[in-house]
């Protein structure tokens, strides 16, 4: 048995979906889109549950959000769970009305009362049973009070039973869908009416269903026709529609909505009355940015990381060491197991305390309600350069990590919006590559440590805005989008849901250091390992080397045309962080200290200052590219993105070498 | 009884949508999601400096939209 979970977005989807199931049964993307689909097992050995995105309506606006129509049209489903906000209960209720039209078995479930009651409004929810004909059970799920009478009520709702729900929509209309329904095949499996209402409401993917049993000039004229008439009294057909639903809702609510008087003033709009200020906006967003870096890099992330990179150089290393001499390997497995395997998965592995930090920041900042403001206050800014306020999120991500940065893009609606977002987050400064600055300010730039990391991030982000207006104006040009955002009330949000979101956002790190990066780690140690001449010969004779070689003489221009420098940078395209440990393998120094001193023979200021600007442009990590063509579904613009990174590298290094002695740096 | 665009409601007044003029059909029809549309009471909340955004109360519910879509909305003050 399936039954479907609907509801607006917001509205508490996930925690009653968490409520309900005990294990996923499939966790994935809906085909053809980029939203996340989740199908779980239903407490009870009731059957599935199907997560569908949360919308507003049946008739998309995005081929995101026609996933769920989708469903219904081409689907086996039992029975609808349709959760609402009780706070918001009209609103909500419009999508309720055409599931309910859709005519299989559904079942409300009246969240949020809880903050309804603070509000003053009071739901009845027997009253509004009778009105809409279907159960209605008020929950919590938040904290899963009336979830377990979810269940209960579930295996009662009989799923064979067809529910006649209709709303009279004016003889106009009626007539009209009367016509629609007689046009329709005798076999037609889906609902007629429900059909006949979403097609004059203009709903494309209803459409094209129709146009397989009826001529497509039939249909435009039946719509037409009608369109016609009912001009005179509204401006369109779906409006005309939203209306006669809104006048039945009121009638509903007049007997089963009490609302007493509201407070005046809720915690919300105190809370907004500062940062959603309209001048200090901007600079609260700053200071919680601050924030967030400083807890993730210095006060909390760092420190943890630190002592587990320790761990692993020191005990970890000397234990399996040990433990390889007691099981007698020879010399080529020692060496392959800590100076490849556990040099470079460990080094990638003490980010994570980093990396699951600032996941967990984002994640209360996205729980609180404070992302869509942000989305708000920055959108004047994005919107002059082609982009919409919603952008500015994943590129905030994008300080983190790439590859989350660009799954968040996933929320805006506008295609190409979507797709310059993407594209443009790698020039995000990860803190992977936040590794490799730190090396090098510290041997170079001394004095200077923060204003120059601080450069790199900025040359990131204006190179990011320039090229998104270049893009969005040439090849991306675009329609001016949809930039309506819901601002849902702060809210605090849950340890347990915190802990989830987080781990979902991190995992997929974990992952990545448990496969190719131990694989690349294997290949990169094997590479300088081996020569022509055979095994455990010079670094300089390896073929890391004559590789590193070949891409030396093209980099001269910009300062650091060595072997070395070239190998680095080959091998940082799997991850931005090997390029401080394959330096420290070719340089064949044991640690950190020993690199700082030896790098000055091969580094003038200048050319490492050109280096790390290379270095944070020259190619999205492999992780990130991979991430890029899943989510753009296309290799064409997955190769652009790697394509246009190695040339505004190419060119800004060479402009900062050449320039920079020129000025006699 | 005066007809202002929704851009030039001062903050904290309350207005009736009158009409909304030609804007992106998408736009309108979130809207409409939204249920704002003729008829409906709004109430300015804020403006954001720049022909930045405006947020906008409809229902209970706070709402961002684009400035430029403001100026396609007329209202009454109430
Ligand atoms: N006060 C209250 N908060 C809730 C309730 N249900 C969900 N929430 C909170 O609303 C926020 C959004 O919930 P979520 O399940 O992520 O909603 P979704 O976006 O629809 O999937 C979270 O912070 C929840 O903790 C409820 O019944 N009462």
């Amino acid at each position: 048995m399936n039954i479907a979970l609907a509801g607006n977005p917001n509205t508490g989807k996930t925690s009653l979906f968490n409520y309900l199931t005990n294990s996923y049964e499939y966790v994935g993307n809906w085909s053809g889109v980029t939203v996340e689909k989740k199908v779980g097992k239903l407490k009870g050995d009731l059957g599935l549950l199907v997560d569908l995105p949360g919308i507003y309506s049946l008739n998309p606006l995005s081929k995101d959000e026609g996933v769920a129509t989708n469903y219904l049209l081409n689907e086996e489903i039992s029975m609808i769970l349709n959760i609402v906000d009780s706070s918001q209960l009209k609103r909500n209720l419009f999508l309720t009305l055409q599931l309910l039209e859709y005519g299989k078995p559904l079942l409300i479930c009246l969240n949020m009362i809880d903050v309804a009651k603070s509000r003053g409004i009071e739901v009845d929810p027997t009253k509004l049973a009778q009105k809409l004909s279907c159960p209605v059970l008020p929950i919590i799920a938040r904290t899963g009070k009336g979830c377990e009478e979810v269940i209960k009520e579930l295996t009662k709702l009989k799923t064979d039973q067809a529910v006649d729900f209709r709303i009279d929509y004016g003889h106009l209309l009626e007539e009209a869908i009367e016509r629609l329904i007689n046009l329709l095949p005798d076999d037609l499996s889906l609902p007629r009416r429900w059909l006949a209402i979403q097609f004059f409401e203009g709903n494309q993917l209803v459409q094209e269903t129709l146009t397989k049993h009826i001529d497509k000039e039939k249909l435009d004229s039946l719509y037409q026709e009608l369109e016609e008439k009912i001009k005179t009294e509204v401006k369109s057909l779906p409006q005309y529609i939203h209306l006669r639903r809104s006048q039945w809702l009121d009638q509903v609510f007049q007997e089963s909505v009490t609302q007493s008087k509201k407070p005046e003033k809720t915690l919300t709009d105190r809370i907004d009355q500062i940062v959603s200020h309209r001048l200090l906006g901007i600079p609260v967003f700053l200071l919680i940015m601050y924030l967030t870096f400083k807890l993730t890099f210095e006060w909390v992330g760092s420190p943890l990381s630190d002592l587990l990179g320790e761990w692993m150089e020191g005990p970890l290393t000397e234990t399996v060491l040990l433990w390889l001499q007691a099981i007698g390997a020879s010399t080529f497995i020692q060496d392959l197991i800590t100076q490849g395997i556990i040099a470079g998965v460990g080094g990638v592995l003490v980010f994570v305390p980093q990396i699951f930090m600032l996941f967990l920041l984002i994640s209360f900042i996205e729980d609180s309600g404070y992302m869509a403001r942000v989305s708000v206050v920055m959108d004047r800014l994005m919107e002059s350069v082609g982009l919409n306020g919603k952008a500015f999120i994943p590129m905030i991500i994008g300080f983190g990590c790439n590859v989350p940065g660009v799954m968040a893009a996933r929320t805006i609606e506008q295609p190409k919006e979507h797709l310059l977002t993407i594209i443009l987050n790698p020039l995000m400064s990860c803190s992977a590559r936040l590794a490799a600055y730190a090396l090098f300010v510290s041997v170079f730039f001394e004095e200077n440590q923060a204003i120059i990391i601080l450069s790199l991030y900025v040359l990131g982000i204006v190179l990011a805005l320039i090229l998104a207006k270049i893009f969005s104006s040439t090849i991306l040009k675009h329609e001016k989008s949809v930039f309506v955002v819901e601002l849902p009330p702060y809210r605090a949000p849950r340890l347990a849901s915190l802990a989830r979101h987080t781990w979902e956002k991190g995992k997929g790190f974990l992952r990545k250091a448990g496969t190719f990066i131990f694989a690349g780690s294997i290949i990169i140690w094997l590479l300088s390992y081996a020569g022509p001449s055979g095994f455990a010969v010079e670094m300089d004779e390896s073929f890391l080397a004559m590789i590193g070689g070949v891409i030396a003489p093209l980099l001269i221009p910009l300062g650091f045309g060595t072997w070395q420098a070239g190998a680095a940078l080959l091998t940082g395209f799997l991850a931005k962080e090997v390029v401080v440990s394959t330096m420290s393998i070719i340089y064949s120094v044991a640690d950190e200290d020993a690199l700082q001193t030896i790098l000055p023979q091969f580094f003038t200021p200048l050319q490492a200052y050109s280096f790390m600007a290379f270095i944070l442009l020259y190619i999205p990590c492999l992780a990130t590219i991979a991430v890029i063509r899943k989510e753009t579904a296309s290799a064409k613009w997955t190769w652009f993105s790697v394509l246009y990174s190695m040339v505004v590298a190419y060119l800004i290094s060479l402009i900062i070498y050449q320039g920079g002695k020129l000025l006699g740096f | 009884m005066s007809t202002y665009l929704l851009a030039d409601l001062p903050a904290g007044q309350i207005g009736q949508i009158i009409d909304i003029k030609q804007m992106p059909s998408e736009t309108y029809r979130r809207l409409l999601d939204l249920d704002i549309l003729e008829g409906t009471v709004v109430k300015m909340i804020r403006k954001f400096p720049f022909g930045g955004p405006v947020s906008i109360e409809v229902n209970g519910q706070q709402i961002g939209i684009r400035r430029r879509d403001a100026e396609k909305i007329e209202v009454t003050s109430i």
